[in-house]
């Protein structure tokens, strides 16, 4: 039979497609995603707490500098309530800011439920998560005493609201990272 | 139950991949994987370059399934990405695309034939394209097997679509020629 090439191809076209990869293709391509997404975790975490420490300094510094202005002697109250309660502790200190606290905890208490939804079965990516939020939280508690013993209240209180956000935005970022990269689930196609 | 409620279509496949089910990637790969692996195959001419040029392109496809977006078809995207790959890997064995400097010798006057005068089975075409200098059997196999114009490949390779065209009307010469001369044998 004779026949112009560009037909003949074109009528045989999937004939050519004959040849078959190796399967090691596949687990290359698996084992190229994995440690993509295992460094990715590693260096958000890094972040993470990277963001998390700087803040601390940055609270202890104030603390630091407020102690030294005031001589009051002032007994440190480093007992840690279950859970802290931004909107009662604003409406009190600063009813300005009241709506808005109540606004964010309440987006970060949300937040805290989906991501121990989402991690739910890695209950030690839970804990690495929480870790970072409970240096925040114990960084908030310090701020609040502050703010309960001066009377000049503003910087302090913009700190605890500057707290917050940071919170839900780390919140947001965890549910990034889970989003973009979920943990494996445990079933094969 | 039909056929097409059984096997997901692409976009479902993609959109669970980017709703974070991995496992609907490895599907992907293999409703892809053998027509992108004989593409880099064409291309490349050897088998470890084409499962290097696989590998790389489904984990690049991977990270970049959010970027695609229904800009394309999945399948002309990925093919796109697997072409890349493949005349990458060619020039950087120094392999030229510029007729100036490959093979630029005509085909002699007596092998200029009708392609009528020859015989065609897909074997035959595939043995003797694989024999053919880099330059030609990329740009044959762009044509006549990949589906892209002389325009396309001339972006690909960054030639002139006029340099494309001589090439591939010698590049389909050298072919039949060949065809004709183990026909010849045989």
């Amino acid at each position: 039979m004779h026949r112009k090439l560009d037909d003949f191809i074109e009528d045989n076209r999937r004939a050519f497609d004959d040849e078959v990869p190796a399967g090691r293709v596949w687990e290359e391509i698996e084992t190229n995603i994995k440690r993509a997404q295992h460094r990715s975790r590693f260096y958000s975490r890094r972040w993470m707490v990277a963001a998390s420490i700087a803040l601390i300094i940055a609270a202890s510094g104030g603390w630091w500098l407020w102690q030294k202005s005031t001589s009051d002697k002032t007994e440190k109250m480093a007992t840690q309530p279950p859970a802290i309660q931004p909107d009662r502790d604003m409406a009190a200190l600063a009813p300005e800011f009241a709506a808005y606290a109540r606004k964010v905890s309440a987006m970060i208490g949300e937040r805290r439920e989906q991501l121990k939804a989402e991690t739910a079965k890695q209950p030690e990516l839970y804990e690495q998560f929480t870790q970072d939020l409970s240096a925040l939280d114990s960084a908030y508690r310090v701020l609040h005493n502050q703010a309960l013993q001066t009377p000049n209240r503003e910087v302090i209180i913009r700190a605890m609201m500057q707290n917050l956000q940071l919170q839900a935005e780390l919140l947001n970022k965890q549910l990034q990272i889970l989003t973009a990269f979920p943990i494996k689930k445990n079933r094969e196609i | 139950m039909t056929l097409t409620a059984v096997i997901p279509s692409v976009d479902e496949l993609v959109a669970r991949v980017l709703n974070g089910d991995t496992a609907a990637f490895r599907l992907l790969y293999e409703r892809y994987s053998r027509a992108m692996y004989n593409t880099a195959l064409r291309i490349t001419g050897n088998t470890a370059d084409a499962e290097d040029v696989l590998q790389e392109a489904f984990t690049d496809v991977f990270f970049q399934l959010r970027s695609f977006a229904n800009k394309s078809t999945f399948g002309a995207w990925i093919k796109q990405i697997v072409v890349f790959k493949s005349v990458n890997l060619l020039r950087k064995r120094k392999i030229s695309f510029d007729p100036l400097e490959s093979d630029t010798e005509l085909p002699e006057a007596e092998t200029v034939m009708e392609e009528t005068e020859v015989n065609l089975t897909v074997d035959r075409i595939k043995q003797v394209m694989r024999s053919l200098p880099d330059g030609y059997r990329t740009i044959l196999s762009l044509y006549l097997l990949e589906g892209y114009d002389h325009e396309e490949i001339a972006d690909i390779l960054q030639l002139a679509p006029s340099s494309v065209r001589t090439q591939y009307i010698r590049g389909k010469q050298k072919l039949l020629s060949q065809l004709k001369k183990e026909e010849r044998h045989a």
